[in-house]
């Protein structure tokens, strides 16, 4: 995903406009509306970068993980790429262990310094199932990579959406 | 006698009696508060704001102790699960969760005062 964010960033966007603005999906993102209503170089090229790389996101999640707000959970990625390959290696695992489960990504903001990335799973699972496996998860996150650790949480529980 | 906010988890079990949304999401508030209101004061953290909720969230997660940090995850966790009781009016609580969320009070105790390597 890295590898793709910077590929986006060093991309000159102006191609990439000529050749979105044929398409009905980019041409009715926020981004692009944005860039109609200024009329800045850096403006526009500074909307487009962002709008290709929430598009590099969103391609990067296809569809596997309900959005409980959506442009606010994939922007969050954008800021912090490196939790991506992380959210999709917790929700295999929760797979693994709870079977089939429907699977929520919800940022939930407190202040501007505790943002965190929830993963949130529908599951009848008992206590003690779920118990085991969050203590092993961030045990395990919180040895290998601590600041992502930090950056996402994970609710388990028999209402959690 | 200080009172001993643990008390609180105590009052969770008594409301499971209730099958109504408000035992529901009483019992979420009080294990939550039962928690909380004992780590707050094990970590000495003595504001009152609505940011001492981060305080003691934070001051878990910046621990050496990979249990405490745990212990602080599933807090902020709880932490959410407490807003959505209290405030998500539209949601439903269902009575099998009862359970659930006052062993979540207590395993994060647990958690809290039990060394790593045990």
């Amino acid at each position: 995903m890295a590898e793709t964010l910077t590929s986006i960033s060093r991309f000159n966007s102006d191609s990439v406009i000529k050749e979105k603005r044929n398409t009905s999906k980019v041409a009715s993102l926020d981004c692009v509306n944005y860039h109609y209503t200024t009329t800045g170089a850096l403006n526009k090229d500074y909307a487009y970068s962002i709008e290709l790389m929430r598009l590099g996101v969103r391609q990067k999640l296809n569809n596997q993980f309900h959005l409980q707000n959506d442009l606010i959970e994939i922007d969050f990625l954008v800021r912090n790429p490196e939790i991506l390959t992380v959210v999709f290696e917790i929700k295999d695992a929760i797979i693994k262990e709870f079977g089939a489960s429907e699977i929520a990504l919800d940022l939930q903001s407190e202040s501007v310094n505790w943002e965190t990335l929830f993963i949130v799973v529908s599951t009848d699972a008992v206590w003690e199932k779920a118990n085991s496996f969050i203590n092993l998860l961030f045990k395990r996150l919180f040895k290998t990579q601590p600041e992502v650790a930090n950056k996402v949480n994970l609710i388990i529980a028999p209402d959690a959406i | 006698m200080q009172f001993d906010p643990r008390t609180l988890i105590n009052v969770s079990r008594d409301l499971t009696t209730g099958n109504s949304q408000a035992h529901l999401r009483s019992i979420i508030n009080r294990a939550y508060y039962g928690v909380f209101g004992y780590l707050r004061n094990e970590l000495l953290i003595y504001s009152e704001g609505s940011s001492v909720h981060r305080d003691v969230y934070e001051t878990l997660i910046r621990s050496v102790s990979v249990n405490k940090q745990i212990a602080g995850k599933r807090l902020e966790s709880f932490f959410v699960k407490r807003k959505e009781a209290d405030y998500k009016h539209n949601l439903t609580f269902h009575s099998s969760s009862k359970e659930y969320y006052i062993k979540e009070a207590e395993e994060i105790i647990r958690l809290y005062n039990t060394p790593d390597d045990e």
